[in-house]
């Protein structure tokens, strides 16, 4: 089992649990281009190994997961579906488009047939891991300590 | 405008600002849903453009084939079903102070 446990930074003027409280539990990602990414016919100028790297938002919120789509597009993939969000302040038709995430802290990679395509990058994030994801994994979080435990 | 089939539950009008590359698949889905649920519901169509290519049993052949017919260019893989789903995505005002760890 790979567990990620992270207590988070406090910065001068803001604890670990307010910093938590404030932002949000995260973890750092890669977005990759979908595996057969090497036969598409165009050129894709950020298909190497490497892909996007940002933060995650875990959101238990969130039913499903999601990229940013700017990023997602400007790595040269294409959508495949849509589908209807429904927020706080009305509903989206959103892009979904297939990717693939890579979680070096958790030595995890998942591979989304379909993932949400959102503008969230302006948010500081590139991804939202959602209860598709948390539904096989144990996520704790301390918000007495500021601290995060997850493992799959 | 989407159709009935995509009202949100808050009453509404779907906000339709946000570029969506499949939108004029989407749409043509939804005019050919009640036809193509009496025949196929629970399958995977695959759209591009206002034609159907094909119906699949699963996402993962409506994309092969989807990518062997048009290369790497946005086409619709939707699943038949009498209901569209909605995703529940609560709006996010976080603003990560310096984008890292």
């Amino acid at each position: 089992m790979a567990v990620f446990s992270r207590t988070y930074q406090a910065g001068p003027r803001l604890s670990s649990p307010a910093y938590l409280s404030r932002y949000g539990p995260v973890i750092k990602v890669r977005i990759q281009v979908p595996d057969d990414a090497g036969t598409l016919p165009t050129n894709l100028p950020d298909s190497g190994t490497h892909g996007r790297q940002g933060l995650a938002l875990i959101d238990t919120g969130a039913a499903r997961s999601a990229v940013d789509a700017g990023v997602i597009r400007g790595m040269g993939v294409v959508p495949v579906d849509v589908a209807m969000t429904g927020t706080a302040v009305g509903s989206h038709l959103l892009d979904v488009f297939p990717a693939t995430l890579g979680f070096d802290e958790l030595g995890l990679t998942l591979v989304f047939d379909k993932v949400l395509g959102a503008n969230i990058a302006a948010q500081g994030i590139i991804a939202i891991l959602g209860r598709d994801v948390l539904r096989r994994m144990v996520l704790v979080y301390d918000g007495v300590s500021g601290h995060v435990v997850i493992a799959h | 405008m989407p159709s009935k089939a995509t009202q949100q539950p808050h009453g509404g009008e779907p906000d339709m600002s946000e570029e969506v590359a499949l939108l004029g698949e989407y749409e043509y889905y939804l005019s050919q849903k009640q036809e193509l649920l009496a025949s196929f519901e629970g399958k995977v169509v695959l759209i591009k453009g206002k034609e159907v290519i094909g119906i699949f049993d699963t996402d993962e052949a409506a994309y092969w084939e989807g990518r062997r017919r048009f290369g790497n260019v946005p086409f619709l893989i939707h699943h038949i079903e009498q209901e569209e789903e909605v995703v529940w995505f609560p709006v996010l005002e976080i603003g990560y102070p310096d984008g890292s760890l």
